[in-house]
């Protein structure tokens, strides 16, 4: 690893496509090659590292006993692994370094799939510890797709040996992994985690790997390697061919040291040839230096949090906890996770970039219950967790299922927790919030708290756990009962920030426990915390009036650098307030600005919430029903439809426009009950027997209400029977059928047949993705493209008929 | 073996969205408030997203230009473009992706309750959701594939090109569907709306244009192992 503070070095290239070439089956176990074919192994490992390569990787990539078992040979896991490094070995040169290569167990992991946090872990333990036994002098975890099955691999892989671990990811195009990590979530959670070097293998070609590795060179100071495939496989004659000469590939390792890689090898389809053009390419190259990093992290399995004094303030949701809310306990108890999940995507929509998970319910299986609220969490919200227990088994359970890097709510200055916390934050990659507090209570003064703070950080740093993941609660007394012990915690704040260079952490509404105008008391006292320094606050994001004092700090302490998310931020309340003014009936009377009407334009702009207001209006100057559809309503929802064919509007303001014509139906109706001479044309409207996407079908509908139209809505896998019946009872001008496929467009055909032989010369029009003209054609039927060429069909159709 | 994998973690790709809803760039006039609505509902998804999939390797036993025909009880496939497509292949993936059942239930909801435009927000959450789905496991075969030496074909479903959509029903007999909750209509078609068949073709990667031979640079004589000799 010293190696890697002053030179760029090589790793080797493929294993598994040398393999194959070397006459490898598929139903082949490549790694009992290590065992019946030794030479062939040594073959490869020396010719790359005569190609010079400075590390060389084991045959054991799917060597564990999940993988081996598809073969039947999952005893082998120790003979298979360890004749990997003695193979290794003998190829290696005096600097060779030999790395264990562990895969993924091609099982899939909880949630994905059945595989357990504890089974796999056992899985990997096993290969790991093989590999380090067997004198490995790194161990290499890549092609991971699953964040979490690398966590566990990491985990197990580290605790099996110590020895260092490069960890590699497999990214798609889109830059994420299989199951959506980014390049600076991979990098932040697996640097908690303690690999030594970081990075991206496999996947496709260099050129798509250059901005991942900047992308994690942005936000760690972790070696990173980048180990790219041959190019894009290509089909060639019916042959699939890796592109990448060697030359061509050569040319990426200028980009990919400026982007900050430490390691540059090969993955699949790359062979020696590439590996001595990218050592000799590498060989002249300066690394570049590693950016410093002054603020913390946190992480979700996709995105990552950042801390510190250069980023607009971010705040943890305090509302996932039971105490002293029975409703949200009774659930719990009753194993219900629908409230929690209420709560979690409340407080994300609320602007919380972090949720406390609290879940501490007398009798209860805390542990099971964390885990199940976590799994639930995650799948709805993307934001890390603070796991909030004093209980180290509860922690475990939390640490284990959180996919990404979570903060341990808490640790304290008492020797039992540091003792049993701090290593489960070690081992687990997680942040952890210290409270100032010590078997004898919460100290008085902010000294006093300092020492506290002293012991923790201090311990802590000990146990590995980096100081930019040492969160420090100052602890905030009640200003009811210990008024003047309010100002020491600020003061604590402030000594802690200078003296320890930590994070700080506050739940500030505490302070106004029993005091009136409470929300005025915290967003206060919120308000000279972080003046102060304070870091991290707990809180409500329901109360505007912290998240708005929030904002505003951000700017006065000069944290949101030319107030631009100030400027683009609205306040809560006073966007509701501005919009309800700006939207608020007026009375115009001018009728030649048939534009300008709010009817005109409350249907223009699919403007539902006000439009009745505005027929109110009209109706109360004495404006009659049908003047106002006619002048106004159809007028609007003709331009509407016009926007939509001309795709200025897309669908979503069609159907806004459908909502508000709706309303304003509704209301108009009440007035015209009694005027019985607007009869009003019948259509049958119907998904066919055997089809069930109706999507369609349901926007023609809305559409033709809209325009007047008195609609029967069958559903969706009608009946000919039921379609014909029905259009016949309600005296039908038109049935309008819509069906998805070719298999079942042919019913429409059938509803034609059976209206011919009873006589019953109904129009009808059809519609849906595979029918078209001509096909409506065939069976004497009409077809229309969309929505709003069925209206226009739907018109001309009823003309027709009553002249 | 058949594989299946459930919650896997899907994001809502809001540009894909505002395709299926018939966006077009440099034409369409997108308001705040739709751009709000949209995102609001992505947010929302996930509450009625269940994605699941069921997928399954076999090989085939015979093929020529004109069928295609695998060891489950016989499988086989004519249509012309599927026959040329999995041309030179040695296994075929089977798979099944359902994003279940509440998807389709809230949609129909927010259509009765005359909420139109988030029912039809949904419906394209739920198109590119289910893309992404069949995607992901397509990407999960395919490193598989690659580990072994082999690259993927484009995927296939029945009821496009010239394959006819009858063969979904040999195709969700093969998957066991059920297992992940889908179902079939007389007519072939799949419920939950928002599930995806399709069959994917393995073929071996050749590395022609680099005939590299680990044997060349070996000094030891008359090994048995060696290439090319």
């Amino acid at each position: 690893m010293e190696r890697l503070r002053h030179k760029i070095l090589v790793y080797d290239g493929a294993m598994g496509t040398m393999l194959q070439k070397s006459g490898l089956k598929l139903n082949q176990c490549p790694e009992s090659l290590n065992i019946s074919h030794p030479e062939m192994l040594i073959d490869i490992h020396r010719a790359y590292v005569e190609a010079g390569a400075d590390l060389i990787q084991t045959n054991t990539f799917g060597a564990n006993r999940i993988k081996l078992s598809e073969f039947g040979m999952e005893h082998e896991v120790k003979r298979f692994n360890g004749a990997g490094i003695q193979l290794a070995r003998k190829a290696a040169g005096r600097e060779t370094m030999v790395v264990g290569d562990i895969g993924p167990l091609g099982k899939l992991i909880h949630p994905l799939g059945k595989m357990t946090f504890d089974q796999a872990y056992d899985v990997f333990y096993e290969q790991a510890k093989v590999l380090g036994d067997s004198g490995a002098d790194l161990l290499a975890i890549e092609t991971m797709s699953d964040l979490q099955e690398m966590r566990i691999a990491l985990i197990a892989a580290k605790e099996a040996t110590g020895l260092p671990i490069i960890a590699q990811m497999t990214f798609s195009e889109d830059m994420r992994t299989l199951t959506g990590t980014n390049p600076e979530t991979t990098a932040t959670v697996l640097e908690s985690l303690g690999a030594s070097v970081i990075g991206v293998n496999c996947g496709s070609g260099p050129k798509n790997m250059v901005p991942i590795i900047e992308r994690m060179a942005k936000v760690t100071t972790a070696f990173l390697i980048a180990q790219p495939n041959a190019g894009l496989p290509q089909l060639i004659n019916g042959n699939t061919v890796f592109q990448q000469t060697p030359d061509e590939m050569a040319c990426y390792v200028k980009p990919f040291i400026q982007a900050g890689a430490n390691i540059i090898g090969g993955c699949c389809g790359t062979t020696p040839d590439h590996i001595e053009a990218i050592a000799s390419a590498a060989h002249s190259q300066i690394m570049t230096p590693k950016k410093e990093i002054s603020y913390s992290k946190l992480a979700s399995r996709s995105k990552i949090v950042c801390i510190g004094s250069t980023f607009p303030t971010q705040f943890i949701g305090e509302r996932i906890n039971p105490t002293a809310r029975k409703k949200l306990a009774r659930s719990i108890v009753q194993g219900d996770m629908s409230l929690v999940c209420e709560e979690a995507r409340g407080q994300v929509k609320a602007g919380a970039s972090i949720l406390d998970v609290n879940m501490g319910v007398p009798n209860i299986d805390e542990a099971v219950v964390m885990t199940k609220a976590i799994e639930e969490i995650q799948r709805l919200v993307d934001v890390p967790i603070a796991i909030d227990s004093t209980k180290p088994e509860v922690l475990e359970a939390g640490l284990k299922a959180f996919i990404g890097k979570p903060l341990i709510n808490s640790v304290n200055g008492h020797e039992e927790s540091l003792e049993h916390i701090l290593p489960l934050a070690k081992k687990y990659g997680a942040s952890i919030l210290g409270l100032t507090l010590d078997k004898n209570g919460i100290p008085r003064t902010a000294n006093e708290r300092l020492e506290v703070a002293r012991h923790i950080v201090n311990r802590a740093l000990k146990f590995g756990i980096a100081r930019d993941d040492i969160f420090i609660d100052c602890l905030v007394l009640t200003a009811g009962a210990q008024q003047s012990l309010v100002i020491e915690t600020i003061e604590t704040l402030k000594l802690i920030k200078e003296a320890l260079g930590v994070k700080t952490i506050l739940g500030v509404s505490n302070v106004s426990h029993g005091l009136p105008h409470r929300e005025l008391l915290n967003a206060t006292y919120l308000a000279m915390a972080l003046g102060n320094g304070l870091n991290l606050p707990i809180l409500n994001p329901y109360h505007d009036d912290m998240i708005n004092t929030m904002k505003a700090a951000d700017v006065l302490n000069n944290r949101d650098i030319h107030g631009q998310y100030f400027i683009q931020w609205e306040p809560a309340e006073t966007s509701a307030k501005s919009s309800t003014l700006a939207k608020s009936p007026k009375s115009s009377l001018d009728k030649s600005e048939k534009h300008a009407h709010p009817l005109f334009k409350g249907i223009l702009e699919g403007d539902k919430d006000h439009i009745v207001g505005s027929i109110e209006a009209e109706l109360a100057l004495g404006q009659k029903p049908l003047d106002l559809i006619n002048q106004y309503l159809i007028p609007a929802l003709e331009l509407v439809g016009k926007k939509y064919e001309e795709k200025i509007y897309f669908l979503p303001q069609l159907m806004l426009a459908a909502e508000a014509m709706k309303k304003a139906f509704l209301r108009l109706k009440m007035e015209m009950t009694s005027d019985r001479s607007i009869k009003k044309d019948t259509i049958v409207m119907a998904t066919v027997k055997g089809d069930i996407h109706d999507i369609g079908k349901n926007i023609v509908s809305v559409m033709l209400e809209n325009h007047g139209f008195n609609i029967i809505d069958l559903g969706k896998d009608v009946s000919t029977d039921l379609i014909i019946q029905t259009a016949v009872r309600e005296n039908a001008k038109i049935i309008g059928l819509s069906a998805l496929m070719t298999t079942t467009m042919p019913e429409m055909g059938r509803v034609m047949e059976d209206l011919r032989v009873l006589g019953k010369p109904i129009d009808v029009m059809i519609g849906g993705a595979v029918v078209n003209v001509e096909y409506a054609k065939s069976i004497g039927a009409h077809y229309s493209h969309d929505a709003v060429e069925a209206v226009a069909l739907a018109k001309r159709l009823t003309r027709k008929i009553s002249f | 073996m058949t594989q299946i994998i459930r919650d896997i973690p899907l994001s809502i790709n809001k540009d894909e969205v505002l395709r299926y809803l018939g966006y077009r760039k440099n034409k369409t006039q997108i308001t705040n408030h739709i751009s709000a609505t949209i995102d609001e509902l992505i947010n929302e998804s996930y509450t009625w997203l269940k994605p699941q999939g069921i997928f399954k390797t076999i090989p085939l036993t015979t093929k020529d230009n004109k069928r295609i025909i695998t060891s489950h009880k016989n499988f086989y496939i004519t249509a012309p473009d599927v026959v040329n497509l999995f041309l030179g292949s040695d296994y075929l993936t089977f798979l099944a992706v359902t994003l279940g059942e509440s998807l389709d239930e809230k949609i129909t909801c927010f259509f009765d309750q005359g909420e139109y435009t988030r029912a039809t927000i949904l419906d394209a959450i739920g198109s590119d959701g289910i893309e992404q789905l069949a995607n992901k496991i397509n990407h999960i075969v395919a490193q598989e594939a690659a580990q072994k030496g082999y690259q993927l074909t484009q995927r296939f479903s029945p009821g496009y090109g010239q394959w006819d959509i009858t063969a979904q029903k040999d195709l969700l007999d093969l998957l066991d569907i059920q297992r992940i909750g889908i179902s079939m209509t007389e007519h072939y078609m799949l419920n939950p709306q928002k599930s995806i068949t399709a069959v994917i073709g393995w073929k071996r990667i050749v590395n022609d244009n680099h005939n590299y031979n680990p044997c060349d640079k070996c000094l030891q004589q008359n090994c048995e192992y060696e290439k090319g000799s």
